[in-house]
């Protein structure tokens, strides 16, 4: 084992440990719920970023989150069915339709992938709100008492319902670092290798006998899952979801934006990128809930700066601090009567 | 259906329709320009129309400007900001999609914010074109909408005259069916990407005012306005002129048919879903081209 693999595995038991010990540091109700956001976000960025190894930039993110979400809630109230199994049927039911659109949606690229999908979150928040019958409509659903059974492990009971957030918080997490861990596995793996080809030329894979379209739809369809699932948790985490149109909820569009800046601040590049972006930014953003109206343009501004000045994301910040004190230096050496050189 | 249908009705649909037309068709102008000739969507093009709207309003409601006047200087006050926008934001990207998405989003998020401080809270509408009903043969039609619709056309005929007879205007079209091509005849592509932001967004503008004498204003209308873009410029081909048109007065009647049957709902759904099916199985439009 190389000294940088080693420092690798170090630093990222040494957070895995602090993660499992948070709630004996933290046990604020509020705070714990903001952790559990965080770690599902976590998630669906990561799977966001799996969409994007093949190239294409799937905005349908918030979209894919209420059907696993609605679904799962639905399951549940409709069909009396223990919410334990319901959250896995809610991911199954969006891979179904992610598979299910799939092929269609791979046949287009680019800019017009990213409207179709963009276009798909929409329909699925309005028909969510439009299935009056079946999702309680515009006023939303709610399942105030529905939480996932609770479980004995000897004396110990583990109530997941809303009144510690405790045993909910390390479901969250078990649940996120599996999930993390197989789309990690897959990404190392020699299909991984395949999307990354994909990516990068996708004739080039194509003449290599790789089934492009199979690998993109295969890869969509995971994705969706993950997304459907983090979107099941979060339902029977907040026990109330809604289709409004309003940007403060979690199923709208911009939360599709969001993760995709957090994707980018964090970089695209790295498995990482996701993590560090989305726990840090939303760290931030929790700490700065006084400036709440101002978040937006504090973000757009975060999004463009890093596209211009570190187009490799938070992850990169090693490469860069080194690149611009060369260039510091290089413009103080320079005399003030002297013409600057800009092909450079 | 349970509804009845008079003559008022149908004759008052079909205006709406045309009326709400107009309005996308002068939002997807834009896009489909910038698309076509820049190869990127805009994310932001919904503030910039929300940015006219509110340049109006800030014009003529707070500062008593003549609305016409207002609608003028918006339409050019917004064309500079798209320039600057090209200008300081975009030509610096240099074809990276990704960034490109990005940073009009990141440029969407912030002019959003921008306006809801700027402004203070409260409906906001702008006064009305042209005010009272319009009686043609006892049926009653608002005349501002009428106005809309002939502003609309206009400017729409103006594009186009400019597009086919100005020198400018087939230097845009060449640059827009082949970028090298018209690279090679000595078109400056940054030019011409400026000349689309420019032209898109003082459309988007005049689109913004229409919308904000019929609608309500707020900071966030030009999230549903983009959407509307995209939807009719897909269905009427990327990069096509007079698909653009005929796209968006398909929209704009079929939502305001829809609507009068299903309820305003199924008139914002049912299009999308059209748009999809018509992106996978048809992605060339009606009046497409490459």
């Amino acid at each position: 084992m190389t000294r940088t693999k080693l420092g690798k595995l170090m630093i990222g038991t040494a957070i895995l440990v602090f993660v499992f010990l948070l709630p004996l540091i933290i046990s604020n109700i509020y705070w714990l719920h903001v952790f559990i956001l965080i770690a599902l976000m976590i998630l669906v960025t990561a799977s966001m970023r799996a969409i994007y190894r093949t190239g294409e930039v799937s905005l349908g993110t918030a979209g894919f989150m209420l059907l696993g979400g609605y679904s799962a809630a639905l399951f549940s109230i409709r069909l009396g069915l223990s919410p334990w199994l319901t959250m896995l049927l809610g991911g199954l039911f969006t891979a179904v339709v992610a598979a299910a659109l799939a092929y269609p949606f791979f046949r287009i690229k680019g800019v017009y992938f990213v409207i179709t999908t963009l276009l798909t979150g929409f329909v699925f928040l309005y028909i969510a709100g439009y299935l009056t019958d079946l999702t309680g409509g515009w006023p939303g659903l709610h399942f105030f008492d529905l939480s996932p059974e609770p479980i004995k492990i000897g004396s110990l009971t583990l109530d997941f319902s809303n009144k510690t957030n405790i045993p909910y918080y390390y479901f969250a997490l078990i649940f996120v670092c599996i999930s993390l861990f197989i789309l990690y596995r897959m990404e190392h793996s020699r299909i991984g290798l395949v999307w990354k080809s994909i990516r990068e030329n996708d004739a080039l894979a194509k003449s290599l006998g790789v089934n492009i379209m199979a690998q993109k739809i295969f890869i969509f369809v995971v994705a969706c899952f993950f997304t459907g699932l983090a979107g099941a948790v979060y339902a029977f985490h907040v026990h109330a979801l809604s289709p409004t149109t309003t940007p403060a909820n979690i199923f709208h569009f911009n939360t599709s934006v969001y993760c995709l800046l957090y994707m980018v601040v964090g970089g695209v590049d790295s498995f990482y990128g996701p993590l560090i972006g989305t726990a840090l930014f939303m760290l931030v953003t929790e700490l700065t809930r006084s400036l709440d109206l101002y978040r937006p343009l504090l973000y757009g501004g975060i999004l463009i700066l890093i596209v211009f000045f570190m187009p490799k994301g938070l992850i990169g910040l090693r490469q860069y601090i080194p690149e611009w004190r060369k260039k510091l230096s290089g413009r103080s050496k320079k005399k003030p009567g002297e013409k600057s050189v800009s092909t450079q | 259906m349970g509804v009845t249908l008079s003559g008022q009705d149908v004759i008052q649909t079909i205006i709406n329709g045309l009326c709400m037309g107009g309005m996308y068709i002068l939002i997807g102008m834009g896009l489909t320009i910038i698309l076509s000739i820049m190869n990127i969507l805009q994310f932001a093009h919904g503030e910039v129309y929300m940015l006219g709207a509110f340049t109006v309003y800030f014009l003529c409601v707070l500062h008593g400007v003549n609305l016409y006047l207002a609608v003028l200087v918006s339409m050019f006050t917004t064309a500079i900001i798209g320039l600057l926008i090209e200008r300081i934001l975009l030509r610096p990207l240099k074809g990276v999609f990704m960034s490109y998405v990005c940073v009009t989003t990141g440029l969407s998020l912030i002019m959003q914010t921008a306006v809801l401080l700027s402004f203070t809270k409260g409906t906001k509408q702008l006064p009305s074109l042209w005010k009272g009903p319009l009686d043609v043969y006892g049926v009653f039609i608002s005349k501002e909408r009428i106005v809309a619709i002939v502003i609309a056309l206009f400017l729409t005929l103006g594009l186009y005259i400019f597009l086919k007879q100005t020198k400018y205007g087939l230097a845009m079209t060449a640059s827009a069916q082949n970028r090298e091509g018209a690279l090679m005849q000595g078109i400056n592509p940054n030019v011409m990407s400026a000349m689309a932001m420019a032209i898109g967004s003082g459309l988007a503008a005049v689109g913004g005012a229409l919308g904000g004498s019929i609608f309500n204003l707020d900071p966030y209308m030009g999230g549903l306005a983009f959407l509307k873009g995209i939807t009719l410029i897909v269905i009427g081909g990327l990069g096509s002129i007079p698909g653009t048109v005929v796209g968006g007065l398909i929209l704009g009647i079929a939502e305001s048919v829809l609507a009068l049957f299903f309820g305003s709902q199924m008139g914002i759904i049912l299009p999308l879903i059209l748009v999809i099916a018509f992106l996978v199985f048809r992605p060339k439009g009606l009046f497409g081209h490459d």
